[in-house]
């Protein structure tokens, strides 16, 4: 292995005393040199340390991580210096391995999880044979190798024996990650690279993981990079924290000076624009713009076109990354304008945020457990009654088959109103049932009992001979896809796509007025010019103009109710606000209803106190409480809302370090199988034997607006007098007293 | 954890429970419904490098053969198996045969690249 014995030396850039890798001007380019997707990089990583790196989509944030272990894919070409420094003074030049020291060098010095990871087993191997391999293929002894797996699954809250002997298959997408990071361990690396390790999985998991990681860093001793989009998330667990904007670092400096004091506008604006549970609403904003592709990258600072506080020195000279703070030598930024920065863009959290009233107003406590005030007897636009979706299981590629035996509970027994230009968030984990509740209110989906009401009238029972026809319903009552590539027809220019439903709706429309609404339409959703637009193809289009065409095409149906579907998931954190507000803008203008399914408070909390809504959080089929953000965020009464309140991280430095759950058991239970009683009391932090034995219903809070379905809201019910069930607290101080 | 576990008699896959069996079909039945003797899982370029995976070109060929006679199942695969009858054809297969091919296939699909 390429190695020798020279100590390095303190590098002063950083303030990094015993660097574990060094990286010099590291850059990785295709097509001859013409495409830079990482660019002369330069950066110590200290032993031990979590270094969290936080840029958007198409940053070069995965390049960094893949230079790290010279795993560029093909045919990209890394240049520059790259060296691992062992405890024992030995150096390694990781550009210099030869193939098969390279291969040794991986997963035994520096081994990696990243997102795509989930789908890289052997499916037909049990989870344990993924161990043994990998401890054969780097000659280890298998049976103590063995053992420290065991070790490794215990600590990350799992159960040893079941997991080593399941098939991948058959374990739920957080189980496998946290095998994934068992599995990056077992040959005891030092440096633990993390890409975007749990971006496919719900934020309780994520947090719960950067939890279980947080304890794992210290206990083996570990140093980690973390590379992620998620600002918030990732600021609970690092020491330090890079910006990553168009393929360079834009800041990099200690975890709080990078919250707290950053000196790059990027920086201070992405804070700005991280939807939070901390900021005041109305001062989050949006970055204007998008990063730049790798094609077409800006002269001098490459965030100019996008800066307030750009001036012609920016346009012309690209600013080094280099240290500005005497009293903080290792905090870089790559900014002509540091302190004006600083002074010109204020954050939005931490002394700004204490100033912004938490009161709820009048009019949203009105709607709070009802949704809009009713006008007369005019039924609801939607209701709910006692919705029932039971699906079989196992419905796979065959389905022509039917007839599996195992049922899946997805909603079971809820009601809710929907009013004329109401705002709902549907809250919860991944399989909680809250898009099939959404599609069903909707009418995509047919419930299995209960019944949905469309303005009074029963809507899979409409039909010619009714006031209302099934297609006006189907008209009314739109929906917007978490992936909207996926929804727009790739070979179809978007006047095409958005041509299609006027055509069907509106026959008697000729071509040229057909044109001229969706022009005016896509202005409206901010693309301009639409000419230009409405002669692209869907790759053609970003994310979040994907996302507007689609918001379009759903508006073109002058609906009544409209369904975003996890719309702004898919979104960069940049442009989210942006979307949100351009909905919540054309919800007024189109005098449309609004049902919005998330599993983040913080965009959920955005959704809806700007919209004057509601958020509904949902677990295992049920809506468990109900009422305005603001009521839920300060003052929730269901423990499982206390439970998401935590999961959703905070920028809020007093109150970042990550802490325990509020949980019992980190896993959803089998929905199949939905424990008895209150289905949340297997996981509860103060569950009691009434909670096992009897099912709470939703009822109306008495001194606060909402529903909740907990027996803690009864002072007089039997649960204050039975047994806390085992490792459930007597008292309340497990759930915090905001 | 409580699985079947395949056995093959005279040609004929069944998989076997604590007391229990259920027939699948024949394996030339099962290869055909899978639609070949070989299934080639790719891998990407990241994902390929995964110390337990054996494949420098991203591919892994599954013999379909081996794995159904080694892959292990849960009860709750054999009672939906257990709901389709084997005399019952469909595109000149078992239905059984046929659904026990669909859930092998699901299980091999979680894995690999992206597909387009």
């Amino acid at each position: 292995m390429a190695t020798d014995s020279t100590q390095s030396t303190t590098t002063a850039s950083d303030g990094v005393s015993d660097p574990i890798l060094e990286i010099r001007n590291a850059s990785v380019s295709y097509n001859d040199g013409e495409t830079r997707v990482l660019e002369d990089v330069s950066v110590d990583i200290d032993r031990r340390e979590v270094l969290g790196i936080v840029g958007e989509s198409g940053s070069g944030k995965s390049m960094f991580a893949s230079a790290l272990l010279d795993a560029v894919p093909d045919p990209g070409r890394l240049t520059g210096q790259i060296t691992y420094h062992r405890e024992n003074g030995d150096t390694v030049d990781v550009l210099e391995l030869s193939d098969e020291e390279l291969r040794q060098f991986r997963w035994e010095e520096i081994s990696m999880v990243f997102q795509g990871a989930m789908s890289s087993f052997n499916p037909t191997m049990e989870v344990g044979a993924h161990f043994k391999e990998t401890l054969k293929t780097h000659d280890r002894n298998v049976s103590e190798g063995m053992a420290f797996a065991r070790e490794l699954l215990e600590n990350l809250y799992l159960e040893p024996e079941r997991v080593l002997n399941a098939y991948p298959h058959e374990l739920s997408g957080g189980m496998q990650q946290r095998a994934l990071i068992a599995l990056s361990m077992v040959l005891n690396p030092e440096v633990l690279v993390m890409d975007e390790p749990t971006a496919a999985l719900d934020l309780l998991m994520q947090r719960s993981i950067l939890r279980l990681l947080d304890n794992l860093q210290s206990e083996y001793d570990l140093t980690i990079v973390f590379i992620t989009h998620d600002l918030p998330l990732v600021a609970a667990l690092a020491d330090r924290m890079a910006i990553i904007y168009a393929f360079q670092f834009a800041e990099i400096g200690p975890r709080d000076e990078i919250i707290g004091n950053s000196a790059h506008p990027y920086t201070r604006k992405l804070l700005n624009a991280t939807p939070n549970l901390d900021a005041p609403l109305e001062e989050m904003q949006p970055i204007e713009g998008e990063g730049p592709a790798p094609v077409n990258v800006p002269s001098g600072c490459r965030f100019h076109p996008r800066c307030p506080l750009a001036t012609e020195e920016c346009r012309v000279e690209d600013p080094p990354l280099e240290s500005f703070d005497r009293h903080y030598p290792d905090h870089r930024a790559a900014c002509h304008h540091r302190e004006e920065a600083r002074e010109e863009i204020p954050l939005n959290f931490g002394e700004g945020a204490q100033q912004f009233d938490h009161q709820p107003s009048e009019s949203v406590a009105s709607t709070a457990s009802t949704g809009r005030p009713r006008t007369g007897d005019e039924p609801p636009l939607l209701r709910a009654d006692d919705v029932e979706v039971h699906f079989e299981q196992s419905q796979g590629l065959l389905e022509r088959f039917g007839g599996p035996p195992e049922v899946v509970r997805a909603v079971d027994g809820v009601s809710l109103d929907i009013q004329e230009q109401d705002l709902v968030c549907l809250l919860g984990e991944s399989g909680c049932g809250k898009t099939t509740f959404g599609k069903t209110l909707i009418g995509l989906q047919k419930p299995t009992g209960g019944a949905v009401e469309y303005r009074g009238q029963d809507i899979w029972e409409a039909s010619g001979s009714t006031d209302v026809t099934r297609d006006e319903i189907r008209a009314a009552l739109q929906i917007i896809h978490q992936d909207p590539g996926a929804a727009l027809n790739p070979n179809r220019r978007i006047v095409d796509i958005l041509s299609e439903p006027l055509r069907h709706t509106h026959p008697n429309v000729g071509r040229n007025e057909r044109r001229s609404r969706i022009h005016s339409l896509l202005e409206r959703v901010g693309m301009n010019p639409a000419d230009d637009f409405m002669g692209r193809y869907p790759h053609q289009l970003s994310g979040g103009e994907k996302q507007r065409v689609a918001l379009a095409r759903a508006l073109l149906m002058n609906p009544n109710a409209i369904l975003a579907d996890e719309a702004i998931s898919a979104v960069d954190v940049s442009l989210r606000i942006e979307i949100m507000d351009l909905m919540l803008e054309l919800q007024s203008e189109f005098d449309t209803s609004f049902l919005f399914i998330s599993h983040d408070l913080s965009n959920a909390r955005y959704f809806a106190e700007h919209g004057d809504g509601r958020i509904a959080v949902m677990y295992l089929g049920e809506i468990v409480e109900i009422g305005t953000a603001e009521r839920l965020i300060h003052d929730p009464r269901h423990p499982y809302t206390e439970v998401l309140r935590w999961a959703t991280p905070s920028l809020d430095l007093d109150d970042m370090e990550a802490s325990d759950p509020p949980i019992r058991e980190v896993d959803v239970p089998d929905p199949v199988d939905p424990p008895s009683g209150c289905r949340f009391h297997t996981r509860c932090p103060v569950a009691r034997e009434a909670c096992r034995e009897e099912h709470p219903d939703l009822e109306g809070l008495d001194d606060a607006p909402g529903k909740a379905a907990c027996f803690r809201e009864d002072p007089n019910h039997a649960y204050w007098d039975s047994e806390p069930l085992e490792g459930a607290e007597e008292s309340d101080d497990v759930l915090a007293d905001d | 954890m409580e699985r079947y576990e395949p056995e093959t008699h005279d040609g004929t896959l069944s998989l076997v429970g604590d007391g229990d069996r259920v027939e699948v079909g024949s394996l030339d039945d099962v290869v055909a419904a899978v639609g070949g003797a070989t299934y080639t899982i790719e891998y990407d370029e990241r994902q390929r490098k995964q110390p337990w995976l054996d494949t420098d070109d991203g591919r892994l060929d599954v013999d379909v053969r081996d794995a159904v006679t080694s892959l292990k199942h849960t009860p709750e695969l054999v009672d939906e198996l257990r709901d389709h009858d084997l005399s019952t054809e469909r595109y000149g297969l078992p239905e059984r045969t046929v659904v026990f091919a669909d859930r092998f296939v699901d299980i091999l699909e979680r894995q690999g690249r992206e597909h387009e």
